[in-house]
């Protein structure tokens, strides 16, 4: 538990460094979502014990986390050719 | 299938009461909803919205950030702890647990009484008519995960007698669902606060 929560303050660290670079701001908006996924995922599985709990509430959160930060990246991705 | 895949697979259990579940994976699926309208109509006012974006305070939403995984980690230490029979670590751990939880109350107050002396309210525009409405909504939740907590640390200070199993699935429930409210500002956070369009 402990573990799951050092990993999720570094990536929330390097969330906040990567936003602070102005020079990486092409890539900034995938990064900082691959990173919210990633942190999503954790969460559940670790926190919410879906790691080793039954294949269905966690295909559920597996399935609800890629598609919404899949949304929003598709969005904010389509946006640079406006 | 041999028997210790099967054992194994009798043992995977959700934690907490299956009704709280059905009721997660609902809210989490109106979050979802709420998303996908923020983005689709962000679509239609990227400019607006980018502007909106550049008002709020970054450092704030990363501490209030630091603040939920905290609470959220603490939580699942105090769960941790009742299911090994030891009720005074589960209690230390609950009430650090909503003790750094509350820090988000009062950093989301300070957040909005700043917005708000700033001139900026739900009707300003549309990007703050979803910065309030979304965000609202979230806070909401907190609230409500705050009072769940605060029932469980009163309930385990009442406990009397050996059989804690009762208890254990209202800790667990509680539980989830102060991660499923850390986990929704997980998307929340990039969403409003950090994602600007680089043209």
């Amino acid at each position: 538990m402990i573990r799951a929560w050092l990993i999720l303050v570094a990536i929330t660290t390097m969330s906040a460094l990567f936003v602070e670079q102005q020079a990486l701001e092409q890539i900034t908006v995938p990064v900082i979502l691959v990173l919210a996924l990633i942190k999503v995922r954790l969460i559940f599985l670790e926190f919410m014990e879906l790691r080793t709990g039954p294949w269905l509430p966690r295909l559920i959160f597996e399935v609800w986390a890629v598609a919404v930060i899949l949304l929003i990246m598709g969005n904010y991705l389509g946006a640079y050719s406006v | 299938m041999t028997a210790e895949v099967v054992q194994a697979i009798n043992r995977r259990r959700l934690p907490g009461d299956e009704g709280v579940w059905f009721f997660i994976v609902a809210d989490t699926m109106m979050f979802a909803v709420l998303f996908s309208v923020f983005i689709f109509s962000r679509n239609n006012a990227v400019e607006l919205f980018e502007q909106g974006r550049m008002t709020l305070s970054v450092s704030v939403g990363f501490f209030n950030t630091l603040i939920l995984l905290s609470s959220s980690a603490l939580v699942a230490l105090a769960v941790v702890a009742a299911r090994e029979g030891s009720l005074r670590e589960t209690q230390r751990y609950l009430q650090a647990g909503i003790a750094i939880g509350a820090l988000f109350g009062v950093s989301k107050l300070y957040e909005y009484s700043d917005k708000v002396s700033a001139g900026y309210a739900i009707n300003t525009n549309e990007f703050y008519m979803y910065y309030f409405a979304l965000t609202g909504i979230h806070f909401f939740h907190y609230l409500a995960g705050m009072i769940i907590l605060i029932v469980c640390l009163v309930k385990l200070k009442r406990l009397s007698g050996p059989d804690h199993a009762g208890y254990q699935v209202w800790l667990e429930s509680a539980g989830c669902y102060w991660h499923m409210v850390d986990l929704l500002w997980i998307v929340l956070f990039p969403m409003i606060y950090l994602l600007q369009v680089t043209v």
